[in-house]
């Protein structure tokens, strides 16, 4: 998986701090990203719910 | 019988049930009581099979909530490593409404539910996700209003509104957080677009007639008031005669 993406995707969980419940367990901020950089499921189901999100954003914005 | 009743089953074994059925659950558990359901709170140890199937032969609820884990068929309780609805018990639930705040139970568990006669089923066919605050763990703004729209059922709407309007304030906190942190924002739109509803679209519920009955009861009052006024001012109208 692209570097820089998984970078936005990491950077933008720490930078908001929150923790996050997802399967099975609670991440903290940094455990969340550190599973983003690390590239396990976790991190991946991360990454493509930021890719898909911005992917929707950007067609509300009429791709601004 | 019955027309009243409502079942929580809420275990609480970990961190992410405790934040369920600590911080949200509870917000359901109000919304209805103050409609006047009677309620069962089957929580922490009481959410397994036993207590509700004693439940339902004693009451037979209208709507069912259940929040915990959830895996494809089942949804987990009391504690991880049993079951507290799946393939084998879903037959009790026949001509009940159910919600579902359980990860990937859409896939297999709520379709098996209105197979076997519930009338509408509410669940997530993903993983559910939560963004809270690393503190409190409170659930971030948004996230609690969106997992409880679905109580909107005690108020008669019918499964196919409380869908639309659950999927509407997903969209209002999407748009709230696309402005503050679009993580976020994206989170809740992978929430949104899990979120299904299973069976019959038409189904509600009749509205509780303890509802009426405490209705009825004000317009009693209200007339003995009324009439008990009139009756004193009949009683004393000759003494309003202007002395001569």
């Amino acid at each position: 998986m692209d570097e820089t993406l998984k970078k936005i995707v990491a950077d933008a969980i720490r930078k908001s701090g929150f923790s996050t419940v997802i399967g099975k367990k609670l991440y903290t901020a940094e455990e969340l990203a550190r599973e983003v950089e690390k590239e396990t499921e976790v991190g991946k189901k991360m990454i493509e719910i930021a890719i898909k999100g911005t992917i929707e954003r950007y067609a509300k914005a009429g791709g601004k | 019988m019955g027309e009243n009743d409502t079942t929580f089953i809420r275990p609480v074994f970990d961190d992410v049930t405790y934040i369920l059925n600590s911080k949200i659950s509870p917000d359901v558990i109000e919304y209805a009581h103050k409609r006047l359901y009677l309620i069962e709170d089957l929580y922490g140890d009481r959410a397994n099979k036993t207590e509700i199937l004693g439940n339902f032969i004693r009451r037979i609820p209208v709507i069912v909530w259940a929040c915990s884990h959830g895996v494809e068929d089942a949804v987990k309780g009391p504690d991880i490593t049993q079951n507290v609805i799946d393939l084998a018990n879903t037959v009790w639930f026949n001509n009940k409404i159910v919600v579902i705040v359980a990860c990937l139970t859409g896939k297999q568990l709520a379709p098996a539910l209105v197979e076997a006669g519930a009338k509408a089923v509410f669940a997530y066919d993903e993983e559910l996700i939560l963004r809270v605050w690393s503190g409190t763990l409170e659930p971030l703004e948004g996230f609690k209003e969106c997992i409880t729209t679905p109580k909107l059922l005690y108020d008669g709407f019918k499964a196919k509104d409380v869908y639309a309007k659950t999927i509407e304030e997903y969209n209002k906190w999407i748009a709230y957080w696309d402005e503050k942190d679009p993580l976020t924002a994206d989170v809740l739109r992978h929430d949104r677009d899990c979120f299904k509803l299973y069976g019959n679209g038409e189904s509600r519920i009749v509205l509780s007639t303890y509802l009426f009955m405490g209705l009825t009861d004000i317009f009693a009052l209200t007339w003995v008031i009324l009439y008990s006024i009139l009756k004193i001012l009949r009683i004393t109208k000759p003494l309003w005669k202007k002395t001569e």
